[in-house]
């Protein structure tokens, strides 16, 4: 049988030649969301945006199978003028693919914790997203680089090299340090590792560890080095959600003085579509989350220091739709008062 | 041309050497490559809420002893940018026993080919549900990958409760 099975196959081969499946030819696709914000300090009173956040076109196109460009431009506030509101480049890079391992090259993105690489709105609960993933992870970090990708048994392996950061923003956080692929530097490169595990239904567990000495106004013999090692999980089936992301970061010579910052949150919710009979998905959340954005010898900055609360109820009609309530606490160790946040949302990926 | 050639073999290589791990060896298969009928066409388009890529599909009738045992299907989705292409094998009834991902073509969604998700679709046929998040789990990361390979599956069912009504006429 097998052997009929060779014969026949290079036969039909020359038969099914002129159906190849695949055509040249481009994609468009897209996320976008819109905030309301409420914010309140102790008794102060209320401040409340209506923010268009992201809108953000993708565009790619395959010259072959293996061969494509595929990119992200990005409009932050809905308007760009003397410093307010940012539209940026976040990818843009030629990628070669095959079964086993992948090469790309561009404007590209580290893969580092579950929103920088996956941030469309409907894959996060929150309105926001989570601070966490703005203070310890700086999402969307995207940067010039190359980087080369696989896969084998159900573990995801990638390796990036990047632009340096520049040693001068960071500080409280590396997220100011960010080149963002502007007149970057390439000394040291910031190198990014990262594996994940997706083979068992609804969860994803994974890791990486970015490191970079990153010169101080492009003088690569003044340098901050800085270690970010991270941990995460999601699970999301049988109506069950679940997230925990965990961060830390190691510093040398920052130039505010921190040894390390670092936190966590975790996310929790279950889907009660079917109990109350809604079509799509709707799920109450909770969310607890405690991160510092600065250390010294293992003495954590108060003011640097902050503990969320936050509970929520978002429905996706479908799964490309996602709207978006929520509610908690924002405490900074080292003021008296809590400030409340009351968020509503909207977001959307094609 | 070659290389086509080459390519174009490795999936009707992949997808037989499936059908024989499924069915068994004892089986005898017949390929066809045929116009998607027009009568239920548009039935499985609307139901599925996904139109053919293109204007025929690959299948193979499975035969044991004389008697057909089942059918698979071979046909493509649409991804974020790139085709999937995705095969689904049938019982002689019209309910899937079995689905691959033959091949896929993006950096990103590829959990879909793993074999504990599409498991869902086993036992399934145009008469069930398939809402993504109920009926199917969803796979973070992999939005649109899961949409289309969900209603790709979907969509086949109607064709194949055609072709298997067809046949026994």
């Amino acid at each position: 049988m097998k052997y009929f099975l060779i014969l026949s196959i290079s036969v039909f081969s020359l038969i099914m030649a002129q159906d190849d499946f695949f055509e040249p030819g481009y994609s468009i696709g897209g996320y976008g969301e819109l905030h309301y914000n409420r914010a309140q300090t102790g008794d102060n009173e209320a401040m409340t945006t209506l923010d268009f956040h992201r809108f953000i076109i993708y565009y790619g196109y395959n010259w072959t199978e293996k061969w494509s460009f595929k990119s992200e431009v990005e409009l932050e506030h809905n308007f760009v003028a003397d410093g307010e509101g940012e539209l940026e480049l976040e990818q843009a890079y030629v990628n070669y693919h095959t079964d086993k391992f992948g090469f790309q090259a561009g404007v590209i993105l580290p893969s580092v914790g579950l929103i920088n690489e996956y941030h469309e709105p409907p894959l996060f609960v929150s309105v926001e997203r989570p601070e966490y993933n703005k203070y310890v992870i700086p999402t969307t970090w995207f940067g010039n680089g190359f980087a080369v990708y696989g896969s084998m048994s159900g573990f995801n392996w990638r390796v990036a090299l990047m632009e340096d950061m520049e040693g001068e923003g960071i500080g409280a956080g590396i997220r100011s340090g960010r080149g963002k692929g502007y007149k970057t530097t390439a000394y040291d490169w910031v190198k990014n590792i990262s594996l994940n595990y997706t083979e068992v239904s609804g969860l994803r567990i994974g890791g990486s560890y970015t490191m970079n000495n990153a010169p101080i106004n492009n003088n690569p013999d003044s340098t901050v080095s800085f270690g970010l090692g991270e941990f995460n999980i999601k699970y999301d089936a049988n109506n069950l959600y679940a997230v925990l992301e965990y961060g830390t970061i190691s510093y040398e010579n920052n130039p505010d003085g921190y040894t390390t910052s670092g936190g966590y949150y975790l996310d929790m919710g279950y889907n009660i579509a079917r109990l109350v009979g809604v079509e799509g998905k709707l799920m109450p959340w909770l969310r607890v989350s405690d991160y510092n954005r600065g250390t010294i010898d293992g003495k954590v900055n108060p003011d640097k220091h902050y503990s969320i609360q936050r509970f929520g109820l978002t429905y996706w009609p479908i799964s490309n739709i996602a709207f978006k309530f929520d509610y908690g606490t924002h405490e900074t160790e080292s003021a008296n008062d809590k400030k409340t946040l009351i968020n509503l949302g909207v977001g959307y990926n094609f | 041309m070659v290389w086509v050639s080459t390519l174009t073999a490795g999936l009707r290589e992949k997808t037989e050497s499936l059908i024989y791990d499924h069915y068994g060896d004892s089986i005898s298969v017949l390929f066809k490559k045929i116009p998607i009928p027009e009568e239920i066409k548009s039935t499985a388009e609307k139901n599925a809420q996904l139109r053919f890529m293109q204007d025929q599909i690959y299948i193979w009738e499975i035969s044991r002893n004389e008697e057909m045992i089942g059918l698979a299907y071979l046909d493509n989705v649409k991804g974020k940018s790139q085709p999937i292409t995705y095969a689904v094998f049938f019982d002689n009834q019209g309910m899937v026993e079995g689905s691959h991902i033959i091949k896929y073509r993006e950096p990103i969604g590829g959990e879909v080919s793993n074999q504990y998700w599409l498991n869902q679709f086993s036992g399934k046929s145009w008469e069930s549900d398939y809402k993504i998040g109920s009926d199917i789990d969803g796979i973070s990361g992999a939005t649109i990958s899961v949409n289309a390979v969900t209603r790709g599956i979907h969509r086949s069912t109607y064709i194949v409760e055609y072709l298997l009504i067809q046949k026994n006429e």
